[in-house]
């Protein structure tokens, strides 16, 4: 219950940002919207319903899911000090930032939904979403972890700034990689197979991917299992990444001057 | 009973040095030239429960690095440090929820939000119950004299009044240990004087341990009875503020007034003159020969009134920290 007044506290003080989650999430919508654009060129009739649902899913994925919490613990908690106020409070850093993040993700999901049924009204476009109720469950539980994974590893890569004082490059590549690989352009199925297969070694389908194509219902309950188990060992690798880095990088906090 | 102890603590830091020049950069990226700088070098003190102690020093000194390693917020590099039993940088929940620490500086409050929205959530961060909250914010509020403001967007208020409410956010836990790093910074006079009796009153209602960091004298006059003054790291003064003037006093400083105009030449003998014209002067004379000075003075010379007085605790302190320069 406490934790549950937390999370609503800090879903008020968002909402007071309203406007600027609106906007980011504008910037993140564009590039799903022109590759809805290219694919209607050179595609048609039941595989482009499918494009076009994975593109508008990846949009409200994105917005639910993928945390950009890692600016944040960077610049301001470790290079501006913020930390400290963090620090003298008994409750833990990775749970209280995670509170701030949670309502971001609502908001920002609510904002894609609301232009998801926009864009299905006034263009007519087919979602194509699995109707099964196992599936449904099992797709939120995949959601659920694939949150989990994206934030435990921003929240890693911020960390960072313990050791380096310039991190934006760092992040920037970040950023690369998971457009790359974790489907951001296209399904990854759909990718060369060299391509596909390092994608399927790497942590980040399973923060957009996976969670986008089970609630197309394009996996059985077996697949997605497999999917869960892949995601709880990149969930536990992450945590573990996230506690070394954390209490070596603590230590080395200086707030010299701070 | 000692709730903070602290024992041969020392914090140093390691500082990278960079040659000038483009040559010098491209040296740095294979070696790179570093000292250890003392911040805190060895420093042992006791403070008993209830006790408000002024921890004071010019910039550099190593204050608000002592207070970040009681807080748990720095890891010390050698020494024992305890609070209230706990060593700090464990940072255990227990030992947390009894603690706060408030820095001039850094603010927690949203920016956006009313002060109460902070409060609430530090209420759910301190499981404080809702009588207990209700009662801390209706007092500190009264005390602070902030009651109408508490639904006003924290933007929308003045410094003075941040500061307040920064303050009520770090006691709605009731903390038995209160560590203030500079909390009148950048205020005006009243509000100074308003927040030194919000924090009087607080130590004597709470009986909670206070360490106050400040660069204004006033802070420390006002508040505290013991003051710990420390310089390059080191502690050059732990005791009673009226002790300092004790020890340290060289001169006392007599004001004349004169019915007459006095000569300043018929004056200098009797010490340094501070202050001079005709008709009043300012003189900071020898402790040892301040009784002497003034009775020749009513003696030989038109006085109208004559003040002997202590000189001010910032002369006396500037006077340490000069003598302990090296």
């Amino acid at each position: 219950m406490r934790h549950f007044k937390i999370i609503l506290l800090h879903f008020e003080h968002i909402v007071e940002q309203r406007a600027r989650s609106f906007v980011w999430l504008l910037v993140t919508a564009i590039n799903p919207l022109i590759y809805i654009l290219f694919w209607k060129g050179t595609i048609r009739g039941a595989q482009f319903s499918l494009i076009v649902t994975y593109y508008v899913l990846v949009t409200i994925m994105g917005a639910f899911l993928m945390s950009h919490i890692e600016g944040d613990i960077a610049v301001n908690d470790i290079q501006y000090g913020q930390l400290t106020s963090y620090l003298v409070k008994p409750l833990s850093y990775y749970w209280k930032k995670l509170y701030e993040e949670l309502p971001y993700r609502v908001l920002q999901g609510f904002f894609g939904i609301c232009i998801l049924v926009m864009l299905t009204k006034v263009f007519k476009l087919s979602i194509q979403i699995t109707n099964t109720p196992n599936i449904l469950l099992m797709s939120v539980c995949v959601m659920i972890m694939a949150f989990f994974i994206a934030y435990t590893f921003k929240a890693v890569l911020g960390l960072l700034a313990f050791w380096f004082v310039d991190v934006d490059g760092l992040f920037h590549l970040s950023e690369i990689i998971i457009i790359l690989f974790a489907g951001y352009i296209m399904p990854i199925d759909m990718m060369p197979k060299a391509w596909y297969q390092a994608a399927q070694i790497m942590p980040f389908s399973s923060m957009i991917y996976y969670p986008i194509i089970v609630l197309q219902g394009q996996l059985n309950v077996a697949e997605i299992w497999s999917v869960l188990a892949k995601q709880s060992f990149w969930l536990i690798f992450f945590l573990i990444i996230y506690l070394i880095v954390w209490q070596r990088g603590i230590r080395k906090f200086t707030a010299l001057g701070q | 009973m000692n709730i903070i102890s602290v024992e041969h603590f020392y914090r140093y830091f390691r500082i990278y040095q960079k040659p000038p020049g483009v040559l010098g950069s491209f040296k740095s990226l294979f070696k790179r030239k570093h000292y250890d700088s003392k911040a805190v070098d060895d420093i042992s003190f006791r403070i008993d429960e209830g006790e408000l102690v002024g921890f004071i020093g010019p910039n550099g000194a190593g204050k608000t690095t002592t207070l970040k390693c009681l807080s748990g917020l720095l890891f010390p590099s050698g020494g024992k440090i305890s609070v209230l039993g706990f060593n700090p940088f464990e940072r255990k929940k227990e030992f947390l929820k009894q603690i706060s620490l408030v820095m001039g500086q850094k603010n927690q409050l949203w920016w956006d939000l009313p002060p109460n929205e902070t409060f609430l959530l530090n209420k759910e961060i301190y499981q404080v119950d809702d009588k207990k909250y209700k009662k801390i914010i209706d007092e500190l509020s009264e005390l602070l004299d902030i009651g109408e403001i508490l639904n006003v967007q924290v933007r929308k208020l003045s410094l003075g009044q941040r500061m307040k409410c920064e303050l009520i956010a770090s006691l709605i836990h009731t903390p038995k240990v209160l560590f203030l790093d500079e909390p009148t910074i950048g205020l005006d006079v009243v509000m100074q004087k308003n927040l030194r009796k919000f924090i009087k009153e607080y130590n004597k209602k709470y009986n909670s341990t206070i360490i106050l960091t400040s660069h204004y004298m006033g802070d420390v006059e006002e508040l505290c009875k013991r003051i710990i003054i420390i310089n390059l790291g080191k502690i050059i003064f732990d005791g009673n503020l009226e002790d300092i003037v004790k020890k340290y006093a060289v001169n006392k400083l007599l004001t004349v007034f004169f019915d007459k105009p006095v000569d300043r030449s018929k004056l200098t003998h009797f010490g340094e003159i501070k202050e001079y014209d005709p008709l009043k002067v300012k003189l900071a004379v020898p402790i040892e020969n301040s009784r002497d000075a003034a009775a020749l003075i009513l003696k030989n010379y038109p006085v109208e009134d004559i003040n002997i007085e202590d000189p001010e605790i910032e002369t006396i302190i500037r006077h340490i920290f000069e003598i302990n320069k090296t």
